[in-house]
């Protein structure tokens, strides 16, 4: 890169600020901040929210128009949108707050003809509202499942059932419930243009990956990154041998999330037995959910042994 | 300080990976995973710089 190019970006990027706060003030990004101002507790009211934002055909346009105007100006402008591309979608994410984020993409249809059809689809477990700017002539596949308790278990988890596929209209707003509905966009003859605002409250905890052909579920994965954090975190501090961290993971093995609660357990327990040995009693006995009592009753014996046989050595 | 090996412990049936470890088809997830792995590693760095 020559250095006159370099020195021209460092001037985009001191330029850029203007355009940003253009569209930081503009009156489509207030309007989405106004919108979802007193969602953070109510799925149904931010998806009403969303559904009314979206049925406005303007607003994205007018949302990015100083971007746009920006670019047309300097093209080295970057746009401050974080933006993914992948194998069939380029997307980025026009507006995010804690109640949702909202994100452009197409999906390429030569991308979609020339590539193997998914072999799995996923339950989010997020609503989700979308505006279909373009629709590319495509079919959209849906499946149905039950939503998942606190008591899921995955050895007793119904397959999913394929719904009647329905076809992509340009200018569609739909609603779609991640927790009991996925979806996938397939058949398209021109690329598909789609905005999605994704709800984050009342999100299922978890997320389920299904195979298309079967039904059946195949994986479960953190929805939220939360726990996948702090599993992570007292990975690490029993590996670093923190004992004086017992409260950490005492907190932990109290989290909503089932396994969140066994993984803090089981650091716990390769990391100082002793202190863990009478919260893993209260697990086996009173837990929430069966299999963190199954596993805490299976092992109860064990380590009250292990306990047993440091204090007596013989 | 009496310690179990983890591959003694009992582990759930129902068995749930790490968050962005299933794609969602949403624009975040994949993106999510890095930014969280890259974010544990400067934790445990800036903890344990040795």
């Amino acid at each position: 890169m020559s250095e006159a190019i370099r020195a021209a970006i460092v001037a985009a990027r001191a330029e850029a600020g203007a355009a940003i706060r253009k569209c930081r003030e503009g009156a489509a990004y207030r309007a989405a901040t106004t919108a979802f101002a007193d969602c953070m507790d109510s799925q149904e009211k931010a998806a009403d929210r969303a559904e009314r934002l979206l049925e406005d055909p303007g607003w994205a346009a007018a949302l990015i128009a100083p971007l746009i105007e920006a670019l047309a100006a300097d093209p080295l402008f970057e746009p401050p949108l974080k933006a993914h591309r992948d194998a069939l979608r380029t997307g980025a994410i026009l507006f995010d707050c804690p109640v949702a984020s909202i994100a452009a993409s197409i999906t390429s249809a030569s991308a979609m003809a020339r590539l193997p059809p998914p072999r799995t689809i996923v339950f989010t477990g997020r609503v989700a509202v979308t505006r279909t700017i373009r629709a590319g002539g495509a079919r959209l596949r849906r499946w149905r499942s039950e939503a998942i308790g606190p008591q899921f278990e995955a050895a007793d988890a119904a397959s999913c059932t394929p719904m009647t596929p329905v076809r992509l209209q340009d200018g569609m707003v739909d609603r779609m419930d991640g927790r009991r509905r996925a979806r996938l966009i397939c058949d398209a003859e021109g690329d598909v243009v789609t905005l999605v605002a994704t709800i984050r409250a009342g999100a299922a905890p978890l997320m389920r990956e299904y195979d298309v052909d079967s039904g059946a579920l195949l994986r479960i994965a953190d929805a939220d990154d939360r726990p996948s954090r702090t599993e992570m975190l007292l990975r690490f501090l029993r590996v670093a041998g923190r004992a004086d961290a017992s409260p950490c993971f005492e907190e932990a093995t109290h989290a909503s999330g089932f396994h969140l609660r066994w993984a803090a357990m089981r650091e716990w327990l390769a990391l100082d037995a002793a202190a863990a040995a009478s919260r893993l009693a209260e697990m086996a006995c009173a837990d929430p959910h069966a299999e963190v009592r199954a596993a805490a009753a299976c092992m109860l014996p064990i380590v009250e042994q292990r306990l047993a046989a440091a204090r007596c050595p013989v | 300080m009496v310690r179990i090996d983890p591959g003694e412990i009992a582990e759930l049936g129902t068995r749930v990976a790490v968050h962005g470890a299933v794609r969602a088809g949403e624009i975040a997830s994949v993106d999510d995973l890095f930014e969280m792995l890259v974010g544990i590693a400067v934790l445990i760095y800036e903890m344990a710089p040795g």
